[in-house]
């Protein structure tokens, strides 16, 4: 009897801490239960209360424990009575039920949080009272059927831990079960909670690239947690129980570091572990006695990072290669136009050298005002330059680098404007060479000019001729009036002599033009003058040699050809040319088909003209381009050179020569000049807004 | 007397003009003409006088109308001018039969000069053509047995031969002899031989035919 109330004393809770707390331990008899390990187990003699039940029989009194003689009396009193009142206020229920599962016994503070009052349920089947419950069903008819049992029930949103003892006669025939069932709802509750923040901690802890780590003196792993695992190929069950000497002993290097992390030193390093690239935060571990047992800490894996890193270091030397290896300055400015940085080949440009020209202004380098204002747009309004442009700068000594700028502004990581980046090419040189091959290019149609000439002379020379036989037979006339005794009046001399003056401004005329044709012009005059009027004059040259060959020559300007800009001597050029190639191409056509058609014309008020058509020999589609490459040439002793000529003067006019024709049909070939020259910025504004 | 006409044919003002005055101080007429075709158009072959030409012109060219004159029969000289002056024209316009041919500007007086011999040829031209009308007229006014009796005293048959081929009398030959003389306005036998042969041996004028290009 004393095992029993023993049973539902210790099933009840008693030795819980909490229970401890409200029941004073009393010691009935001096009978300790073996194996247990507290010192307060108590044990309680109870007169035979389940068998029947029917009455209660008073439990001899209990002798206290021995330091506390004084309450004795009390419990002695009534000891079993002691025990309800305990069990009336512990959140724990006591019971005893018969074969059939009649509460016997109930009694205890957790009936309240189930809702049940124990007189009520006292002689009620336990069947039938928790009918509702599935989980205590079936505990209660595991129990009844003489199984022990020790179980955690959920009972109306309640958790219980039960213990259910079967009471056996001495015939081992089952005449009871008692038990006990402490509301362990909180306790549950906590432990879940604990359970589900180390669940997460533990995915936090297996999800990162990290390793929890700790290491005995001995170097031996504790524990080692964590996703890092994964990235060394290993499971953490692997590592634990091993040596960390073990674990890096192909890489001696590491050893150092595995020794401080044993010694429990505090260090922060990172260390390359079979290719992982690990960081260690390491602390020592203390036992509870504050000495120091190993060491521990965390690990993460960085290898990414330092791949990345590593990238954008061997990306940032690529670049830097770059940008001092190209043959172009590279020039950053901050937002006062201040400089930032510059490569090698920017600062030799300016007879500098990097370093000397940080933080000095754009403005110092840059000789004049007048030269910023190709950088208008990035100055004024921080917009990148539509084209190159190109600027002169100051450097040094007198001397100046014309260089060719590109720009653009920069912007801060807020889209702030920030400065600007500009790439410089000097072009010094590129200039001289190309105002020398413009020179060349000039002579070449100098020479063109003059051989064209050279061609037209027969016609020129008989240009000449006619006034000079005029004036030479007019001068003639005088002298044989003035000889003889004719009977002439005074108004024929006058008249004749008249004539000698108007003959003579002729043979003027034609030299002059001939003059002007053959000056050698390296730079395009721009003056206005008249298509129509140039067309005539170099007509007029021409036309004794078109008579010659017996063309037929129809000439129809238009009225309405406004003046246009640029070298009329260039464009009489041209026409020469386009006239002397048409009668080139009419060599072999009949004399009665040789036709000549000079027109010209305003187009949509936006240029004007010249159309030269001949009835010659004409050209296949494909070679309306070709012509007018350099060098090609359908005539036996052509150059191929002054098509190519023309064009270059008609695009020097901002205009355009180009030629249409069929095999056969002859060809026309268009002039066409612009009448008014387009300004070379629409930005005429932001050059006079300028203010440096 | 009736005097010459100088024609000027050129497109040139200028040269027109100049020329024109040059042959103010000449004795002769002046026509002038902008092209071949209004100075074909204009002239007459019997005109007398000579003719200025300029080659090179628009439509027809100066060679090809003097082509076409030769064509007409007319006998007019003719001085061919040019600005252009080169050799191969001025050889074949010579050939052709052109008097001069002069290049544009000519030197001093050479152009007057030529105008004045070509006025002088003109006028031996029409002297002769005068003559050569008289002789022929002579020769027309002889009878049948007249002209029979000259052609044998041009073989130099003498009289008494002449008689008995004719078959006539030694009286009647002397006096037809007489009547050739008389006619024919010679002295002497070799003096009507050179009349004669002078008709027969100047060519009629109709030259050969020139094919100008």
């Amino acid at each position: 009897m004393e095992a029993l109330i023993c049973h539902i004393a210790h099933a009840g809770g008693i030795n819980d801490c909490a229970l401890a707390a409200n029941c004073q331990p009393f010691e009935i008899s001096s009978q300790v239960l073996p194996g247990d390990g507290r010192h307060w187990v108590t044990s309680v003699t109870a007169s035979a209360c389940v068998n029947g039940g029917k009455k209660r029989s008073r439990p001899p009194l209990p002798t206290g424990a021995a330091g506390d003689k004084r309450l004795q009396p009390a419990f002695a009193a009534d000891s079993c009575q002691l025990l309800e009142t305990t069990a009336s206020i512990a959140p724990v229920i006591l019971f005893a039920l018969d074969p059939c599962g009649r509460i016997l016994l109930a009694s205890g503070q957790g009936h309240a949080a189930l809702g049940l009052d124990p007189s009520d349920i006292l002689g009620r089947r336990a069947q039938e009272v928790f009918a509702d419950e599935p989980e205590v069903l079936s505990a209660i008819h595991r129990a009844l059927q003489g199984e022990n049992l020790r179980i955690e029930l959920k009972c109306r949103g309640l958790v219980f831990e039960c213990n259910y003892t079967a009471v056996r006669s001495e015939s081992s025939e089952l005449i009871g079960v008692i038990g006990a069932a402490v509301d362990v709802t909180g306790r549950a509750a906590a432990v879940a909670a604990l359970n589900d923040h180390e669940a997460w901690l533990r995915a936090v802890v297996s999800g990162a690239p990290i390793i929890l780590y700790a290491l005995n003196a001995d170097g031996i792993v504790n524990s080692a947690e964590g996703g890092g695992m994964k990235s060394l190929g290993l499971l953490p069950r692997d590592a634990v129980g091993k040596s960390i000497f073990e674990l890096c002993r192909h890489q001696p290097e590491l050893l150092r570091v595995a020794r401080c992390a044993a010694a429990g030193q505090e260090f922060s390093e990172a260390i390359e572990l079979d290719g992982v690239v690990l960081h260690c935060h390491n602390s020592p571990a203390y036992a509870v006695d504050g000495r120091k047992i190993g060491g521990m800490g965390v690990a993460i894996d960085i290898t990414e990072q330092c791949r990345t890193t590593r990238t954008l270091l061997h990306n940032e030397v690529a670049y830097r290669e770059i940008v001092e290896s190209v043959n172009d300055g590279i020039w950053r400015l901050d937002a006062n136009w201040q400089t930032m940085f510059v490569n090698r080949r920017m600062a030799e440009m300016l007879s500098s050298r990097p370093g000397e020209m940080l933080g000095r202004s754009l403005f110092e380098f840059i000789a004049k005002e007048s030269d910023a204002f190709p950088l208008q747009s990035l100055l004024q309004l921080r917009r990148p330059l539509a084209e190159p442009a190109e600027i002169r700068f100051y450097v040094g000594e007198g001397k100046e680098l014309l260089a060719l700028v590109s720009a653009a502004p920069t912007s801060d990581e807020t889209g702030k404007f920030s400065g600007a980046l500009l790439t410089v090419s000097d072009i010094t040189k590129r200039k001289r060479i190309e105002e020398e091959l413009q020179r060349r290019d000039a002579e070449l149609a100098h020479a063109a000019r003059l051989n064209t000439l050279g061609e037209f002379m027969t016609g020129i020379t008989h240009e000449i001729r006619q006034p000079l036989h005029a004036i030479s037979t007019f001068a003639s006339a005088c002298q044989k009036a003035l000889q003889a005794d004719s009977p002439l009046m005074p108004a024929d001399l006058m008249h004749w002599t008249a004539q000698i003056s108007k003959q003579a401004n002729r043979v003027a005329a034609i030299i002059h033009r001939l003059a002007r044709l053959a000056r050698r012009n390296a730079e395009v005059k721009e003056a206005q003058f008249g298509l129509n009027d140039l067309v005539q004059e170099t007509l007029e040259m021409l036309a004794s040699e078109i008579r010659r060959q017996k063309i037929r020559l129809e000439v129809h300007l238009s009225d309405v050809v406004p003046r246009v800009v640029g070298d009329d001597v260039q464009i009489a050029q041209v026409i020469v040319n386009l006239v002397r190639n048409a009668m080139d191409a009419m060599a072999e056509t009949p004399a009665s088909r040789r036709r000549l058609s000079i027109r010209t014309a305003l187009i949509e008020w936006s240029c004007v003209e010249l159309a030269i058509e001949d009835a010659g020999v004409g050209f296949s589609e494909d070679r309306a381009e070709k012509i007018f490459e350099p060098f090609y040439t359908t005539k036996a002793n052509g150059m191929g050179i002054g098509l190519a000529i023309c064009r270059s003067i008609a695009q020097a006019h901002r205009g355009h020569l180009f030629a249409s024709s069929s095999p056969g049909n002859g060809a026309t070939f268009c002039l066409q000049l612009p009448l008014k020259p387009q300004s070379d910025s629409d930005d005429g504004a932001a050059h006079r807004i300028y203010c440096g | 007397m009736e005097l010459p006409t100088v024609f000027i044919v050129d497109d040139d003002d200028g040269s027109r003009e100049a020329v024109a005055a040059l042959v103010r101080s000449l004795p002769a007429l002046i026509e002038t003409f902008a092209s071949a075709e209004a100075f074909l158009q204009a002239f007459d072959v019997s005109r007398r006088g000579c003719l200025v030409l300029d080659v090179r012109m628009p439509g027809m060219s100066g060679l090809e109308l003097y082509r076409q004159l030769r064509e007409r029969n007319s006998q007019i000289p003719v001085i061919v001018m040019t600005a252009y002056g080169d050799v191969p024209m001025a050889v074949f316009a010579l050939r052709a039969g052109v008097l001069t041919f002069l290049q544009k500007p000519s030197r001093e007086h050479e152009l007057w000069e030529a105008i004045r011999d070509a006025l002088a040829l003109d006028a031996k031209h029409h002297e002769h053509a005068q003559k050569f009308d008289d002789i022929q007229r002579r020769l027309c006014s002889l009878s049948d047995e007249e002209r029979q009796v000259m052609d044998m005293m041009l073989e130099d048959v003498p009289c008494k031969s002449i008689a008995k081929r004719l078959g006539i009398g030694m009286r009647t030959a002397q006096a037809r002899r007489a009547a050739v003389f008389e006619k024919m306005s010679a002295d002497s036998l070799p003096q009507l031989a050179l009349l004669v042969h002078s008709v027969q041996a100047t060519p009629q004028p109709n030259a050969p035919s020139m094919r100008l290009a």
